[in-house]
Order: C-alpha cells, then structure tokens, then sequence
C-alpha cells in the first residue's frame, strides 16, 4: 500500500482561535515511523504527552495512531481540550478514511500514524476543535496517501501565495512587466513623501538609489520596508570591488535586489552574483559606460538576474532600440534575465519600451518629481496595463 | 503662495485629502523650554521608535542637529515635512504634541 518509509501530509482547516493545524507522518510500523511511535510513547516530554487515538475509551483507531500535541499543555483545560475532541476528531477521521477506501482495511496492521495537532489556547468551543481536527486530519491523510503537492504544484505556487502569519509576498519578479520607481534624492523626509504618495501594487519596485544609499547607508533599505513591507525594494549599490560583502550588506539589510556596476572585475561581478543567490536576493547589473555588456556577460559563469541599460542618446542602429540590443542580451543568458531600462521613460514611451523586450520600466523623476507623484505612478502603470499577482483566483484549493 | 490649511489641536490630527509631495511645516509645540524641551522631544521620538518596533529614520542624525538648531517661534518649532502621514505626524498625535501642519501650493 506504502512502498516509501514513509508518507507526509498536512492541513490548515477552520477559523480562529479553534482553527486546526495538522502535521502527520504515516507508513509501516516495520519502518521509520514504527521506530518513531514506539519512541514518543515511551518517551513523553512534559507538556506534549502523546496519546494514543481511540474511538471510544477502550477502543483504538486502526491503524495504530498517535496524537502528539503541538503547543505545550499548561493546564487541565488545555489537556481535556486535546483529550477530548481532538482525540475523538483525529480518530474519527482516521477510521473513516479506511472506511472510504483511501487506506485499505488489510494494510491496517501494518501501518502506524503519528499526528501533531496544535489547539490554540483560546479555543474554546468544542465543536469547533472537533470539526476543524476531524477535516484537517482527513485532508491531511488523503493528501499523505496521495503524495500532495506534486513538485510542479509547489513551483508555480513559491511566486504566487503568501504566508498567513508574515502577512505579505516575497516577489521575485517572475511575471514581467515592472515599474522601478528610482528614487535618487538623497533626502529622507521627502523619499518618505513620495512612498507613501505610491500606489500599492505588485507591479511596482522601490529603487533605494546610489546617492540615498551614500547618504544614508544601506539600512534606507530596512526603512522603506518598514513602510512597504510587500514591494520590491532595490538597493542600487553600483559595486565595483568587494562583491560578496557589499551583496551581504544589502542582503542583510533586507534588499530583494542589489545592483553592482558591470565595470567591475569579472571575480568581483561573479562573488556579488553568488552572494546574492546566498542571501536570496537578486542580483542587477547596472550596464552605466560599459561599452559593450553582451561580451561582459559571455565572461561570467554565473549571469546576473537582471540587467539594466541605459538609454544611449547616439544610437544609430536601427535593428537596436534606444536602450540596446535586448534580444541579444536575452540570448547570451539563455533568457533567465529580465531586461530593466532606464533613462528618459515619460508614459508615451512605456509602449514602445516594453515592445522592444524591456521587463522592468526604470522611471525617477517623472514620478518622484511630479506634482501628483500618485496619478504620475498610476498613469505608468495603467499604461503598461499590468494586474496584481492572483488578482483573479478564487481560491478553492483547501 | 502660502496656505495655512489646518490647524490640530492634540490628538485630533486629520490628514489632507491633497497626497502631493510638496514640502510641509510641522509646527509642533514641544513639551519644555529651551535645550532640555529638545533633548525630551528627541528622546522621546527615539523612545517612540524603539517601543513600535521601528527601524530608526535613516537621517536620525541629521533631525538630531536640526531640532537643536531650529528657531522656537511662539513656543513652536517648525520642523519640514513631506507628507502628512509622514512618522514624525505619527509620532505627534500618539504622543499628543501640539501640533499644526501648514501646507504650501
């Protein structure tokens, strides 16, 4: 019925303070998971007993199931909480998934579970814990039996969900394209003005520019988080020697993207890059007088995340765009890189720049300096016609 | 030209409807007198910060010079700001500072 050591499955049901969280671990007793049972139940840890899971008094679910409680038991009335309807929910859902066929009734004897189930301690109402713990305990072990997720599932969801507790989404910019809104005043009253003055959108990435930074140190970048928890803040470093402590720097100073200059020495390029994917954060290649970044590029082992051109008054081209040869660049990095461009982006051009390839849209004072910095954001962003991550899911996925 | 738009008495602060980024006055009446009424206000905007879990302004440095050097004008100091939610009007209405905001077209 099991061919692996052991399955895993888990659930989040209900609402508060009685919602119901279960961990849950089943396969063989001859396995890991018998050794683990037998283990707990002889080794109890104060303030987290495991019981047994019973029908009735005197009447052990099948297959054999232990209960083990998340948050430590301080009183009698949290001990008869998960004595009471959590052990009875957890059973109860435990026999009825072998009634319902998802475990066969002849692979019981084999088979042993081990559920972790957390009460808050302000739940209070019985029925609820009972009916929250029986349906997680269900999903949980159907999702075990079933090997949920599969890893496509977990891929595509990484960049999409967001954490119930920490309340917001780490974007990581997979779904172009993006307004950077530069903000280059080394002033901090007034960059605080003209963040709270944005528009909320996942569209949009917050630029801690080169003077603010020098002004103020990399810890600007903690601040505008403080004010924008759920925005992309770039901390536009320039580097050009000591990579791999500037990246950290700004990685610890909870940057999401952290630029260096491509003039700097290819070890210097290569170390930011590395430091970056360390601490989680991308890595941006600001390409300001280098001549030529597509043989910049080709050097590099690892390649950046992003690469931001600038507009080159001069060019002649014409199969180049304004801001260089995108496509190109997109191929030397097998097109694992977003293309930002900066320089003279005014709402006219928004089009035109992102037909040329661009991803990220770098505009600065046409919104940090416009007299309505929140219509002069918003009329960028209606014109590259983007919409919020999950705007349109119903979420049905429980 | 100069608008004085709205005066706030402790608590009671409202904020514009206008959202533009155009410098501000904020007029706030600190607590003492002289140097000492300075070092409170400031040790108190830290205390501020500190208790709501705050990173520290990154030009807390630079606010540490101008509040000891701006001019007290009828018992106000006039400090420049840019938004009228900006941490510093925060920090007034939950400390209940008298304060007014005066606004510039």
């Amino acid at each position: 019925m099991i061919d692996e050591d052991f399955l895993i499955g888990e659930a989040l049901v209900g609402e508060e303070p009685e919602i119901a969280h279960i961990d849950l671990i089943i396969g063989k007793k001859s396995g890991p998971v018998g050794g683990a049972f037998t283990n707990t139940i002889a080794q109890t840890k104060e303030g987290h007993t495991p019981i047994l899971g019973v029908i009735r008094p005197n009447l052990p679910v099948k297959p054999a199931t232990l209960i083990v409680p998340k948050v430590t038991i301080r009183s009698l009335e949290d001990a008869e909480k998960m004595f009471g309807p959590a052990q009875s929910a957890v059973s109860k859902a435990v026999a009825d998934i072998v009634e319902e066929g998802v475990i066969s009734k002849d692979s019981v004897e084999e088979l042993a579970v081990i559920v972790s189930v957390f009460i808050h301690p302000r739940g209070r109402d019985y029925q609820r814990i009972y009916r929250y713990n029986y349906a997680a305990t269900k999903l949980a072990l159907k999702r075990a039996m079933n090997k949920f997720p599969c890893i496509d599932k977990v891929l595509e969801e990484k960049d999409k969900s967001m954490h119930a507790i920490i309340g917001f989404r780490i974007n990581n910019l997979k779904k172009p394209p993006y307004l950077e809104v530069a903000l280059d005043i080394p002033d901090w009253r007034r960059v605080e003005g003209i963040i709270r003055s944005l528009p909320r959108s996942d569209t949009m990435i917050i630029e801690a520019g080169t003077p603010l930074i020098k002004r103020y140190g990399v810890e600007v970048v903690q601040k505008i988080h403080q004010l924008r928890p759920e925005t992309v803040v770039l901390a536009d470093l320039k580097t050009l020697d000591t990579g791999n402590l500037e990246a950290r720097m700004a990685g610890d100073a909870t940057a999401d993207v952290i630029g260096f200059s491509g003039l700097a020495p290819i070890k210097t390029m290569e170390r930011f890059i590395d430091e970056c994917k360390k601490v989680g954060a991308l890595s941006l290649m600001d390409t300001i007088n280098v001549q030529d970044p597509v043989a910049v590029l080709k050097k590099l082992k690892s390649k950046p995340d992003i690469i931001e051109l600038h507009r080159a008054i001069d060019v002649e081209q014409t199969e180049e765009s304004e801001w260089g040869n995108i496509d190109k660049i997109k191929k030397v990095c097998n097109n694992k890189v977003l293309v930002a461009v900066a320089g003279g982006i005014r709402v006219n051009k928004v089009k035109k720049a992102l037909k040329s390839g661009a991803d990220i849209l770098v505009v600065g004072r046409s919104i940090t300096c416009a007299k309505d910095v929140t219509g002069a954001a918003r009329a960028f962003l209606q014109e590259m016609g983007v919409e919020e991550i999950d705007q349109y899911r119903v979420m049905t996925d429980f | 030209m100069f608008v004085e738009f709205v005066v706030i008495l402790p608590g009671k602060a409202k904020a514009s409807d206008k959202e533009s980024v155009f410098h501000k006055k904020l007029k706030l009446k600190l607590k003492a007198k002289g140097k000492e009424g300075r070092i409170a206000f400031l040790k108190d905007y830290l205390d501020y910060t500190i208790r709501n879990n705050r990173t520290l302004p990154p030009d807390f440095p630079t606010f540490v010079r101008e509040i000891m050097g701006l001019d007290t004008r009828s018992g106000f100091i006039h400090i420049r700001i840019w938004h009228e939610n900006s941490e510093l009007v925060e920090f007034a209405k939950e400390r209940k500072y008298e304060f007014r905001i005066d606004h510039y077209d």
